[in-house]
């Protein structure tokens, strides 16, 4: 391949697609106009929307505008990906023919136009991501935009070979409008499609990047980035197409060349996409059914912890405790004098811990009530995971949980040990859209101990909802 | 027909057929160093089916197509890029044909102001007349000097003096010894053609 070459007819073809005002006009036209529909048209209502974490199923309740608004954002980049693809094989196909009989290799002209297409689904996907983060922000805006541009690659290639083997200009542009709204538009959309649940979805070439846009633009865990590669693969296998399908109706009979070795060639060239497809694809799907079932969450390093409360109304006559001591239970933390009765009560440590806080000085006068100090069981560190509502009524007391600290580079076990009946209070300083999703607090014991850690350290959990060797102990045995 | 060194192109009894219906009948000819000869004949008689396997569009059902030297091909229809100018089309053609940058300009150069439309240097094509297009179809299948030049109907849309200009450029190429053929439903004396054959039927009648 001649680098040269590749590189002018790359440059001709920047220069032919800039110069198609229209279409450029229209590309970015038609998915405004239709956010501003999806935005004044739609209701603000929230519907459920069934999302799969980890293999969890969970229904989230999400805004109805912007499950489709997302949805739009795909579909326009499979779209318009499609139609540049389409586009950039059909036009002036019979001087493509004959830039060949002048020297070109077709391989040289398709990879001028793959690069082409990749510049082109770059600026779209930079642009439809923009446009959807004026309405929604999307939770991996990263992930998310990636999902977009590997949709429009994956078209863009499908485009190449309609546009390759179909010259009608019409019959290309039909099937690339109903191809990609069928697929993505609506066989993908989780909340409006049945078809998510038949194998056959896995095949279409929306399929991964879908799933991906899904994930990344509402759920709290980002797991589908793997998703890439097939859909990389997936776009490959289909220029490889292309290439061959180009270099078919391209080629010229040179005259000493036999026929045979050629067509050996090409029908090698197919099989070849054919195989990066299929893999592509089986990757794809056992990936997903590989990944262990469990639900990622984020919290923070605690220890259970006890408040010491006055009982009486009093005054503080002595505070044998300091900040930072150690303390066993039962012993004395503060002795009250109580008004009236001119009494003087002990106040004991509920537990065996470190005092964090004394709220209290001596002769402080106190009401019943008044917490006077708090005390954290240090030598018994605990982690609070803040997880999503919608994966609450899968958490189990008991559950193991995989935990990474901040610092260490390394998992440590853990175990479910308490689930907050109330929800947290809202996150402050986030946008609504994040504000109205509730979280509940869960409680996780350590199973291993944890050098330097210390508490409000950050932490990452997963907890393991299902396990294999509990799917064999839950199996139903005889009778 | 013994082969000659001096043959540029040598076509042997070569059949072509789409279906059933026989378009190439058997048809010879050779084109010398240095000669100019003229294809005539009527509508249906087989003359672009015999340009496009000379140029390898097509394959031969039969017989034999022998080629020495490059090979410079101007199409009847306009192939041209809609978008792009006369310049970008130099520069695309001209890395085709493996031309240096300072090769393609003064190539262009040349034969753009033989032909006398320098000043549609910088005009995309949609913006062309069809005789402007033509002359550009013309200097891309020249620009690289091949040893051979096929010219389907060449001189559509031009007006007189441009025609006369491309009797002169013929004329050039045969002092050049470069060998030319040339099919058109009409080829006059102007022309100063070497010979014209006749192909009647898919064969020539010599």
């Amino acid at each position: 391949m001649n680098s040269r070459r590749v590189l002018v007819s790359l440059r001709m073809l920047a220069t032919e697609y800039m110069r198609r005002r229209v279409t450029l006009v229209l590309m970015f036209l038609l998915p405004t106009i239709s956010f501003v529909g999806v935005y004044t048209g739609l209701p603000d209502t929230q519907i459920p929307v069934d999302v799969v974490e980890n293999q969890v199923s969970a229904q989230i309740s999400t805004g109805q505008r912007d499950i489709v608004g997302s949805f739009i954002v795909i579909t326009y980049a499979a779209f318009l990906g499609g139609l540049s693809g389409l586009f950039l094989m059909q036009t002036g196909r019979a001087t493509d023919r004959r830039l060949i009989l002048c020297g070109y290799r077709a391989s040289e002209i398709t990879t001028a136009r793959s690069l082409m297409l990749t510049v082109i689904c770059t600026g779209l996907s930079l642009y439809l991501t923009a446009m959807l983060l004026l309405f929604l922000e999307p939770r991996h805006l990263g992930a998310y935009f990636l999902s977009v541009f590997l949709v429009a690659l994956i078209y863009g290639g499908l485009g190449a070979i309609t546009g390759t083997l179909i010259a009608q200009e019409l019959g290309g542009i039909l099937a690339m409008f109903f191809i990609p709204s069928l697929d993505v538009g609506w066989l993908q959309m989780p909340g409006y499609s049945e078809a998510l649940n038949s194998w056959w979805i896995r095949l279409l070439p929306g399929y991964f990047p879908s799933a991906m846009s899904v994930d990344a633009a509402f759920t709290p865990t980002l797991e589908t980035l793997a998703l890439t590669w097939p859909s990389l693969g997936y776009a490959a296998a289909l220029w490889l197409v292309a290439t061959v399908a180009f270099a078919g109706v391209t080629h010229v009979h040179r005259f000493a060349e036999p026929p045979r070795r050629s067509s050996r060639t090409l029908a090698a060239l197919i099989a070849a996409g054919v195989v990066v497809a299929v893999v592509a694809v089986v990757a794809g799907v056992v990936y997903l059914g590989q990944r262990p079932q469990a639900i990622e969450a984020d919290g923070r390093v605690t220890a259970p912890e006890a408040q010491v409360t006055s009982l009486y109304d009093g005054r503080v006559a002595e505070l044998p405790v300091a900040k930072g001591q150690h303390v066993l239970r039962g012993e004395v933390v503060a002795r009250i004098e109580e008004f009236g009765t001119g009494e003087t009560w002990p106040v004991y440590a509920p537990m065996t811990g470190t005092v964090t806080t004394v709220n209290v000085k001596e002769n402080e006068n106190v009401v019943a009530g008044t917490v006077l100090a708090v005390i954290y069981d240090l030598e018994r560190p605990e982690v609070r995971l803040e997880v999503e509502e919608a994966f609450i009524p899968q958490v189990k007391v008991g559950q193991p949980v995989s935990l990474r600290f901040g610092p260490l580079n390394r998992d440590i076990p853990g175990r479910v040990k308490e689930i907050s009946p109330v929800p947290l209070p809202p996150e402050v300083g986030v946008s609504e859209q994040r504000r109205r999703i509730r979280k509940y607090a869960v409680t996780v014991e350590l199973l291993e101990t944890v050098p330097n850690i210390s508490l409000e350290m950050g932490v990452r959990g997963k907890v393991f909802l299902r396990l294999i060797a509990h799917r064999r102990a839950s199996a139903p045995g005889p009778g | 027909m013994e082969r000659s060194p001096a043959h540029v192109l040598e076509v042997r009894n070569v059949f072509k057929s789409y279906g059933r219906l026989r378009v190439l009948r058997g048809a010879s000819l050779t084109v010398d160093e240095g000669e100019v000869v003229g294809v005539v004949g009527e509508n249906g008689s087989g003359k672009s089916t015999l340009m496009k396997v000379l140029v390898g569009l097509l394959p031969v059902d039969s017989g034999q197509v022998s080629l020495k030297g490059t090979l410079g091909y101007c199409p009847q229809s306009l192939e041209l890029y809609e978008r792009l100018t006369v310049r970008e089309h130099l520069r695309y053609f001209g890395a085709a044909y493996g031309l240096s940058d300072e090769d393609t300009a003064t190539a262009g150069q040349r034969y753009v102001g033989l032909l006398k439309y320098t000043r549609y240097m910088d005009t995309k094509v949609s913006a062309l007349s069809e005789g402007t297009k033509q002359k550009l179809n013309l200097t891309l299948a020249l620009m690289h000097s091949p040893s051979l030049l096929l010219l389907d109907e060449p001189y559509q849309g031009f007006d007189w003096e441009t025609f006369r200009a491309f009797v002169g450029l013929l004329g050039e190429l045969r002092a050049a010894r470069k060998s030319v053929l040339l099919i058109s439903h009409l080829i006059t004396s102007d022309i100063g053609a070497d010979r014209v054959l006749t192909l009647r039927d898919g064969a020539f009648n010599e």
